[in-house]
């Protein structure tokens, strides 16, 4: 008896350290499955190493990257790299791959031992049970962990989309603020030197205080919004190195080259269905729904047995004779209620308000899509008639300006009021470009599997 | 009519319209029209034939003949026929794209192609017949300015006659009774009209030339445009910033100079047909008398020597004057907004400011600036220079305020402005060129010997 519990404690000693490694080598799979995953939705090859914990300086991959200036997607690799956000949800895919090979675990028996002090001869009960109902569930717990570990992957993914939709929208936001700021700075010249030739006109008496007082107010509504530009600058900038993960600004360059001419082409025809098909919000809701089927079609009375029935071997050992007696132990509920029945339904409910979610987010996926490819259709529309017309004719407008001034029916201050109005015109479409491509971004995210927020202000539609 | 009209013409007008009616016959035949206007009182100041002379009997007067034709400058005469011992004229009223000078065009209204319309000239006792068509969109009529004439001929829109429509022909007919310098312009809707150009000149030259006759005549007609800087098409809605001033609907440079070979007598016959203007008509280097106005020839008493004579709108005068001294002599008129061209207002005073300021703010402000504005600093002069070196940095079809080539530089002056030459003699078909100026005789800057001998300081 002793050689048999000495060999069963080796056993426990080795598969230790070799469940170890199979958790280990579980968490590594489930990794490496996202970061493909990653790889074919996005087109990117994800690092698979991280930054270390708690570093200041960036990985040696990501000072790599950044030594050079970051176009788009090196800004995203370095997100990948860097950014807190999805390590810790890597970290939670840990989690539930961990919890997945702990549910094809059988639970382990149950050592009992009883002794009872008396005379003449102490009374000693032991048992090895194992828990019954354990066997039969590990089946459907394992599935419920794969369904965890198929939400937790989902979710990684979608966040890991986000981020790097975020990112594209973060560099975005930077060239076309350092641009909208170079505008405001132009706009500011014009008044400035508009402000200049009136003080010059009044010191020789040839206008009036208010025709000075009016051209100065001017000079310090662009001077309001040109800081007022620059401080944006500031701000979008720190927003991509939020993106990025980075502690500080090691004062990288953005290399994407502000193509203010390029606009995003139309989405392909089956955008919608493929929206649908990459949604990883709807894989979440799809894999809980499988699960909650799961649940409410287990047999009624393994929710009534519940986690506390066993079966096992019991030996005692008899107090008058002296002598060992073995024999089986069965412990189970005894059913006089029906708890199965109510668990039972519980999981249908809980199936059915899945199945309303996922047939919701459907519509929603539909909806948005439509509604997105529409906002990217019209804005890039407005993006090309504000770039080929409008700013074609600003310009025509200001050289013909000139003319007109160079025939002196006009005065100076008048060609500076249409280099304003220009400038302005440049800004009205900047704005445009840029909400075409953030609505571009948006719809991306989408296809990719993530659903963005649709009702984000934008500047070319007043927000 | 009103000013020259006696009680006893008018009866005789109103007799006429009686017999008009009671012939039902639009027009009287060419001897009893001749009869009842020989009765005319005309007065005798503007006609040399005699009231009792019968027109019918005279022959049609020949150019180079019976008269010496008018060279009007940038102009042409309208041809004629003689039908039947009328001389027979053809209007068309249409739409003209016209040149104002080199660099400013517009779509104008005139006659025949042209702006102003063609010279019409006569002798005094012709009798004419004068066809209108009309091809422009609008209605129109024709009214012969100060023309004694029957009063179903005077062409008023709505008064004498209805208007001529759009494709329609009108017949005009009546002996000339007078001789002057005349206009003939749309009186329909006549402010647009005018505004676009619809007029001409009637010079009717005497049958009997009384006094010195002119070797040479030239006739001008005066008018005023408003032509915003850029566009294609005079603005017939103005009234008072007119910004085209034209010598026969020509603005200097466009302007053609005139010639006389020292000691020629020179008649100008001068009109003004200008929305709102008068015109003081100055010549330099010579003084000239007004000999005659739209009224008639007037007495030598009347007459004074003059370098500056006034030629109020709707009037004409002629000038006469003895081209005695060689040279390129300005003839121009003295407002001095109207020997300038598309004139810009509402700009800042630069008076008391570097100009270059201008220039250096816009070159910081406007990238690809190309100014020719205040930088020279030589204001409207400079402006007209660079204008004609650099026109593609002045807007399309427009012309600089002022300015031409002249021998000694820039001419700052433009409008309603053109160059005299007297000449010793006049080489044929020949531009005779810049006056060359004998020796000693051209102002220029001072030897400061002769400063020092005449006690300037400076």
């Amino acid at each position: 008896m002793r050689a048999r519990f000495g060999r069963a404690a080796l056993c426990a000693l080795l598969v230790v350290p070799i469940g170890c490694a199979q958790l280990e080598r579980r968490r590594t799979e489930e990794v490496r499955r996202v970061a493909d995953e990653v790889g074919q939705r996005t087109a990117l090859v994800f690092p698979p190493k991280w930054a270390e914990l708690g570093a200041h300086e960036p990985s040696p991959q990501a000072q790599a990257l950044l030594a050079d200036g970051l176009d788009d997607d090196e800004a995203i690799r370095v997100a990948l790299l860097e950014n807190r956000s999805i390590r810790a949800a890597f970290e939670r895919l840990g989690v539930a791959a961990y919890d997945r090979v702990r549910a094809g675990l059988i639970a382990n028996p149950l050592f009992s031992a009883t002794v009872l002090l008396q005379d003449p001869f102490p009374d000693v009960e032991l048992g090895v049970s194992q828990p019954l109902v354990d066997l039969f569930r590990r089946s459907l717990r394992m599935d419920l962990a794969d369904v965890e570990l198929d939400v937790a992957r989902a979710a990684v993914l979608e966040h890991l989309v986000r981020v790097s939709s975020h990112v594209r929208e973060a560099t975005l936001a930077c060239r076309a603020q350092l641009e909208r700021a170079r505008l405001a700075q132009e706009t500011a010249l014009a008044a400035r030197e508009a402000e200049g030739l009136t003080i010059a006109l009044h010191k020789a008496g040839n206008v009036t205080d208010l025709e000075l007082s009016t051209r100065r107010r001017a000079r310090a509504l662009a001077d309001l919004d040109s800081l007022e530009a620059q401080a944006l600058v500031v701000e979008r900038r720190e927003d991509l190195l939020a993106l990025l993960g980075l502690s500080n600004d090691p004062g990288f360059e953005l290399t994407t080259r502000l193509e203010l001419d390029q606009l995003p082409a139309a989405p392909a025809a089956d955008l919608e269905s493929r929206v649908l098909e990459n949604s990883l919000g709807l894989a979440q809701l799809e894999a809980r729904l499988r699960g909650a089927q799961a649940r409410a079609g287990l047999p009624r009375s393994f929710n009534v047995l519940g986690n506390n029935s066993a079966v096992g071997i019991g030996a005692g050992k008899d107090d008058v004779v002296g002598s060992w007696g073995v024999g089986p132990i069965l412990s189970v509920p005894i059913p006089i209620f029906d708890t199965g029945a109510s668990m039972q339904s519980a999981a249908r409910a809980e199936a059915l308000a899945w199945l309303a979610e996922r047939d919701g987010l459907v519509r929603d996926l539909a909806s948005t899509t439509r509604r997105l490819a529409a906002r990217q259709a019209s804005l890039s529309e407005r993006a090309a008639l504000a770039r080929s017309e409008l700013l074609s004719l600003t310009r025509r407008v200001v050289i013909e300006t000139l003319q007109q001034y160079n025939s002196m029916q006009i005065g100076a201050f008048d060609v500076l009021h249409e280099r304003e109005l220009e400038l302005k015109h440049s800004r009205m479409a900047l704005d445009l470009w840029e909400d075409a491509w953030r609505a571009r971004i948006d719809l991306d995210q989408l296809r990719l599997g993530a659903r963005p927020e649709t009702h984000r202000p934008s500047r070319s539609m007043g927000g | 009519m009103s000013i020259t009209g006696s009680t006893q013409r008018k009866v005789t007008m109103n007799s006429n319209r009686r017999q008009l009616l009671m012939a039902g016959s639009a027009v009287l035949s060419a001897g009893a029209l001749a009869r009842q206007s020989n009765t005319n009182a005309t007065p005798a100041h503007n006609r040399t034939l005699s009231r009792d002379t019968d027109l019918a009997g005279l022959t049609p007067g020949q150019p180079g003949v019976d008269y010496r034709p008018v060279v009007t400058p940038n102009g042409a005469a309208l041809p004629f026929k003689v039908i039947d011992g009328v001389k027979v004229f053809h209007l068309v009223a249409e739409e003209v794209d016209h040149e104002f000078a080199r660099g400013l065009r517009a779509h104008c209204y005139g006659f025949n192609g042209r702006v102003h319309g063609p010279t019409i000239e006569a002798l005094e006792g012709d009798r004419v017949r004068i066809y209108v068509t009309n091809r422009l969109k609008v209605p129109t009529s024709v009214h012969w300015h100060g023309i004694l004439l029957p009063n179903g001929m005077d062409g008023v829109g709505g008064l004498t006659q209805r208007p001529i429509e759009p494709g329609e022909t009108f017949r005009y007919e009546f002996p000339l009774l007078q001789h002057g310098t005349y206009m003939y312009h749309s009186h329909h809707d006549e402010m647009a009209q005018m505004a676009m150009g619809l007029m001409g000149l009637f010079v009717i030259h005497p049958r009997y030339p009384q006094g010195p006759r002119p070797d040479r005549e030239y006739a001008f007609l005066l008018s005023e445009w408003k032509i915003t800087v850029g566009s294609r098409r005079p603005d017939p809605n103005e009234m008072g910033d007119f910004n085209v001033l034209t010598l026969n609907a020509r603005t200097a440079p466009g302007t053609e100079a005139i010639v006389a070979r020292v000691g020629e007598r020179v008649r100008l016959r001068i009109g003004n047909l200008s929305g709102m203007s008068h015109h003081p008509i100055h010549l330099h280097g010579h003084t000239f008398e007004v000999v005659a106005t739209d009224g008639g020839t007037l007495p030598d008493t009347a007459r004074w020597p003059e370098v500056t004579a006034l030629v109020p709108t709707g009037s004409t005068r002629d000038f006469e004057f003895v081209a005695d001294n060689p040279g390129d002599w300005p003839l121009h008129c003295h407002m001095t907004h109207h020997v300038m061209t598309q004139m810009g207002h509402g700009l800042p005073i630069l008076d008391g400011v570097d100009p270059t300021l201008f220039d250096a703010a816009l070159e910081r402000a406007v990238p690809a600036y190309a100014s020719m504005g205040a930088a020279s600093g030589d204001g409207m002069s400079g402006h007209g220079q660079d204008a004609d070196e650099a026109p593609a940095m002045s807007p399309p079809n427009s012309l600089a305020m002022v300015g031409m080539r002249g021998p000694f530089g820039f001419v700052t002056m433009g409008g309603m402005f053109t160059v005299l030459k007297v000449r010793g003699s006049l080489p044929e078909g020949r531009d005779v060129g810049w006056y060359q100026h004998p020796e000693g005789t051209v102002s220029m800057r001072a030897d400061p010997k002769d400063l020092a001998r005449d006690g300037i300081e400076l």
